[in-house]
């Protein structure tokens, strides 16, 4: 169930929070993909990384409770 | 070329798989049957006495728990009691009256016809019985002066919560204002405002968890009831006011459902008002097919 | 037939820049509208808003979109914080806010200055964000705060619906760009090296030639940039292409360097000539293919490198054979002249191979451990920068007075739009042409606004209807866009048509709104323009005088500077100032010439100076290397200088104790003479009727 999050009396809505999380975590995510070489593998890289992203977050927002 | 087409492979089937993953969580947010636009309700009762005078004491402190009939403040009773007296004063009077009356109405009566004429007798009997007539009435006024007396102790009229004191000693209360309120301690509910898009998900009886925005554990509670009417907007009125004013895209309305709760955990603090978050639990597919 | 080839490969070329350029366009225009429908779904207040943003950040290349998008988002949050800020301050206040507001806006303007990337559009936004949030609220404080998230996610909105299709529909890579500018570089490089190295070649063809560099440097840094967004793998190339750049400014440098002490030499006995130009040819030779042509990749750079590297090791043992058996037999004047052409050969080939090392190292998959290069940091004339922060401040101040004065309620558009005129302008080049380009755009957006407001909108029932009869009208705007030369007025008129919309989803129509609107845009942008053209033009002779003055202290500069990547820095900072000289307006094409002439001379001195200094030579100390750059900051104003004998006399004792073949000294005396030659250059330039042919004869004279 989504949440909100009240930050100095700003209410934050739980997805927008776990959007953040999950864009500062990709951040890490692709830079080992491209150490390991992934994108050698990707036809469309920018394709990919919103696919990745999205599929992250969708995941994150349906399962994830905080 | 294998090569190529399990690039492309392995990209689109990622594209497929957040293309699903990303509808899922559309249809949740967007017709998933929740909404964060819930508020805490209760009944607020407004206290104000029935009778008017200086208020001599207030028992009560604001948001004080009270039970029902605690007496919450009281409005100066010697003009209450002078009253009181006044009236007994004044049933004793028609007592005697009466007494006097009855005595002589009798008396008259064993005079027989030949002493006294059928008149005289008949007027006797008429006027003890105003006399009586006259006891009752004062007894009327006597219990009027007590009921007043009585109503000077402002009870609470339901357990609940003091909350918005504004009387002090010293005050003039008049009959009829309010001074005060009461929030009926059992008549805590929700109100969710559902969007219309997500209404038809939703029956009486269900259960749904509501979670405070300040957060904590949740609280239970059932739909008690949806709300059959809100309003247009256009309505002025009995007559339609129809002006060419329209949407560029249609954007859906929220429409009240009513929420009993069921359990509020021990240690949570309600206040009608509240922001709470309310989603309805999605029975599990095994219950389902019990049911 | 043969004859008809060329003109179909032409037609070709323009036929895939049209279809590039229309794909952009329509592009463009499906953002806009998708990010317009979805700021009516999300129920915001400003959906046209949404709309803007996506057309300001729409730019041809994916990443450059992701980058300003960035730095736009980076500068709404800023400005949208300050405004809240402004607004609890100074809300009961007009005129103090008004001078608040002006205050920020140019200080962001100097702020945007200072970085002229796409990291300034961070604070040109910062600045008038401030504007479109604060005076809305300004009549209302307690909605500054909900006016400024509104604005955050309108434009979160628009920079996500921009930034995506960018990214998703036939995106123009900037990462695939960047490696066809880098491939061209080497490319026009390698063939200026061939010209230079095995024939005869004009200094005016070789001022050409790096005018393009200047170009090439700046571009490189900025498309680096930009595919960081793009592709965030591309970090892992990042140090290496900083320092393929580096490489390129040093190599260009000495190749210059070399031209400059060849052409001084036409005299010299053929026998020595005959020499080096073999020598050359020789370098020449193993910056090639083993077929001869010039290596298309990084991958193909790997052999070149390692047949340079095995040239360059034994080159100091040949020369110095080579001088032990000529120095019998040449006159003394041209042994000098050979040696001195022959360092400078050297440290040509030294620096080849550390740019062909660096392309060819761009071949492996991620940085090695490898020598940091400092970034190559923008340089800014404080005082220049100030000005325009002064011009922008004045701009909004005299809007924000007429606001007061007239009470006028649609004013604080009119400062909005001072506001964004004088910071955008003032990060443009030619701030006035810009300027006029984009009121242009408004002028013809407005008419556009008018119609579609008037006659269409009104039709219109559902989103469907709306997005379907704004296309053709969007499409106009950013067909305009997408050519380099119209993209100002493109961009003008997809704001007006966009903003004089008032676009809301429960829709209100109200002519004079649109009006009311369009006559603030005017008054704001003009109030900027005028404080353009009034307010020390950048073209202004004191500006230029001032331009010139910082470009030669970075001589001085660079002396100072103790780091071992003084060269490189000294480098980067003289071309930028350059790359920044050459974008401006200029009247004529002499002008221009007379400037890349100067800094070319800038880097020469600059090269020997840095180089002697190196050497630490006795009779060359730091006190008269910094005599050196003084006088030649001196010279600007004056060509008269008594520097010049000075240094001729220190080359002629040189001179004396080169006899044997002392290599340290032979390589002192090369840079002495590059010096020279540098210095003789600047005094030609100096007084414009020494021309520069009796420069080339005079040091032979000597």
């Amino acid at each position: 169930m989504p949440h909100e999050f009240t930050f100095s009396g700003i209410l934050i809505p739980g997805l927008l929070l776990q959007l953040l999380l999950v864009l500062f975590g990709y951040a890490g995510v692709e830079l080992m993909l491209a150490r390991i070489g992934v994108f050698r593998w990707v036809w469309h890289p920018a394709l990919f990384r919103i696919g990745l992203i999205v599929a992250v977050f969708s995941l994150v927002g349906l399962y994830v409770r905080f | 070329m294998w090569r190529q087409g399990l690039r492309v492979g392995v990209t689109m089937v990622t594209v497929v798989i957040a293309a699903v993953l990303a509808y899922r969580l559309w249809n949740h947010y967007m017709y998933g049957p929740w909404t964060r636009d819930a508020r805490i309700q209760a009944d607020v009762i407004s206290v104000s006495p029935d009778v008017s005078g200086l208020v001599t004491a207030v028992d009560v402190g604001d948001n004080r728990l009270v039970k029902k009939g605690e007496v919450l403040f009281v409005v100066d009773q010697s003009r209450y009691r002078i009253a009181l007296q006044e009236a007994l004063a004044s049933l004793d009077a028609a007592r005697a009256d009466y007494t006097q009356k009855r005595a002589e109405a009798r008396r008259r009566e064993h005079l027989g016809h030949h002493v006294i004429s059928d008149e005289s007798l008949q007027a006797a009997k008429a006027s003890a019985l105003v006399a009586q007539q006259r006891v009752r009435s004062a007894e009327a006024v006597v219990a009027a002066a007590r009921l007043n007396l009585a109503r000077t102790e402002i009870q609470a009229p339901v357990d609940g919560y003091v909350t918005n004191l504004q009387v002090h000693v010293g005050d003039y209360a008049s009959a009829g204002k309010a001074m005060m309120a009461v929030v009926d301690r059992h008549s805590f509910r929700v109100e969710g405002y559902f969007e219309e898009t997500k209404i038809q998900g939703l029956r009486k009886g269900d259960r749904v968890s509501v979670r405070l925005m300040s957060g904590g554990p949740r609280l239970e509670g059932r739909i008690e009831g949806i709300a059959r009417a809100i309003t247009n907007g256009q309505d002025r009125g009995l007559l339609a006011d129809v002006n060419p004013s329209f949407d560029w895209i249609r954007l859906a309305q929220r429409i009240p459902v009513r929420i009993r709760l069921v359990r509020v955990p021990a240690g949570v603090t309600l206040a009608a008002g509240m922001t709470c978050t309310v989603s309805v639990d999605v029975p599990k597919k095994g219950v389902l097919a019990a049911g | 037939m043969s004859q008809r080839l060329p003109k179909r490969a032409e037609f070709l070329q323009a036929l895939r820049e049209e279809g590039a350029q229309t794909l952009f366009a329509l592009r463009t225009a499906c953002a806009v509208l998708l990010a317009l429908g979805l700021a009516f779904r999300l129920d915001l207040d400003r959906p046209g808003s949404a709309a803007v943003t996506v057309l300001i950040v729409s730019l041809s290349q994916a990443g450059m979109v992701l980058e300003k998008s960035f730095y736009r988002i980076l500068g709404t949050v800023a400005g949208g914080t300050a405004a809240v800020v402004f607004v609890m301050l100074f809300a009961q206040q007009r005129l103090l806010f008004t001078v608040a507001v002006a205050v920020w806006v140019g200080l962001a303007v100097v702020g945007s200055s200072w970085y002229r990337s796409f990291r300034a559009y961070a604070f040109i936004l910062a600045g008038y964000t401030v504007c479109l949030v604060g005076f809305p609220a300004v009549e209302t404080p307690a909605l500054a705060y909900h006016v400024a998230i509104d604005r955050v996610a309108v434009v979160s909105l628009g920079i996500l619906c921009g930034g995506l299709l960018s990214v998703l529909v036939f995106p123009r890579s900037t990462v695939s760009s960047l490696i066809g500018l880098v491939r061209g570089q080497v490319c026009r490089f390698l063939t200026l090296c061939q010209q230079v190295l095995t024939t005869e070649m004009t200094s005016g063809a070789l001022r050409e030639a790096h005018m393009s560099f200047a170009g090439d440097v700046v571009n490189l840094e900025l498309l680096r940039g930009g595919s960081h967004f793009e592709a965030p793998d591309s970090r892992l190339r990042s140090g290496r292409l900083r320092r393929l750049n580096a490489d390129f400014m040093q190599a260009v440098t000495s190749l210059h360097s070399y031209h400059r002490v060849r052409r001084a030499m036409p005299y010299a006995d053929d026998q020595s000539l005959l020499l080096l130009d073999s020598m050359a040819a020789e370098l020449d030779r193993a910056l090639r293919t083993v077929t001869g042509g010039i290596p298309a990749s990084a991958q193909e750079a790997v052999p070149v490198a390692s047949r340079l590297r095995e040239l360059l090791s034994n080159w100091d043992v040949r020369v110095e054979a080579t001088l032990a058996s000529l120095s019998q037999t040449l006159a003394v004047s041209s042994n000098e002249a050979l040696l001195a052409a022959m360092f400078q050969l050297r440290q040509f080939g030294d620096e080849v191979l550390a740019y062909m090392e660096s392309y060819a190292a761009l071949s492996a998959a991620q940085d090695a451990v490898e020598r940091e290069i400092p970034p190559t940091a923008s340089q800014v004339d404080p005082l220049l920068a100030s000005l325009a922060g002064l011009r922008a401040f004045s701009a909004v101040l005299a809007v924000g007075v007429f606001w007061i004065a007239s009470d006028w309620t649609y004013g604080f558009y009119a400062i909005m739009l001072a506001a964004v005129g004088s910071s955008l302008f003032a990060a443009s080049p030619d701030p006035v042409k810009a300027a006029v380009g984009m009121s242009k755009g408004f002028a013809l957006g407005f008419l556009a606004a008018v119609a579609f407001y008037g006659l269409v909108l009104p039709r219109m029932d559902g989103f469907l209807l709306l997005a379907v009869s704004m296309l053709p009208f969007l499409l106009i705007g950013t067909r305009w866009m997408a050519r380099q030369e119209t993209a100002g007025i493109g961009t003008g008129f997809g704001l007006m048509l966009l903003t004089g919309q008032n676009l809301t989803n429960t829709m209100t129509f109200d002519m004079t709104q649109l009006f009311n609107q369009s006559l603030a845009t005017f008054i704001g942008l003009g109030a900027a323009i005028l404080a353009y053209a009034v307010f020390m033009p950048p073209q202004s002779r004191w500006v230029q005088r001032r331009v010139r003055h910082s470009l030669i202290r970075e001589v001085g500069r660079a002396l100072s500077d103790e780091d071992e990547h003084a060269r490189a820095r000294f480098e980067s900072r003289v071309r930028d100032r350059l790359a920044q000289i050459l974008t401006q307006p200029m009247q004529g094409e002499a002008i221009r010439n007379r400037w890349v002439d100067e800094g070319l001379t800038v880097l020469a001195a600059g090269l020997a100076l840095l180089q002697l200094r190196d050497e630490n030579d006795p009779v060359i100390d730091a006190g008269f290397l910094s005599q050196v750059a003084a006088a030649m900051a001196f010279r600007a104003d004056f060509a008269v200088g008594d520097i010049l004998p000075a240094v001729k006399a220190r080359r002629l004792q040189l001179a004396q104790a080169l006899q044997g073949a002392d290599v340290s000294a032979a390589r002192r005396f090369s840079a002495l003479l590059a010096l020279e030659l540098a210095l003789l250059d600047w005094d030609a330039l100096a007084t414009p009727d020494l021309t520069l042919t009796a420069v080339e004869g005079a040091i032979h004279a000597s």
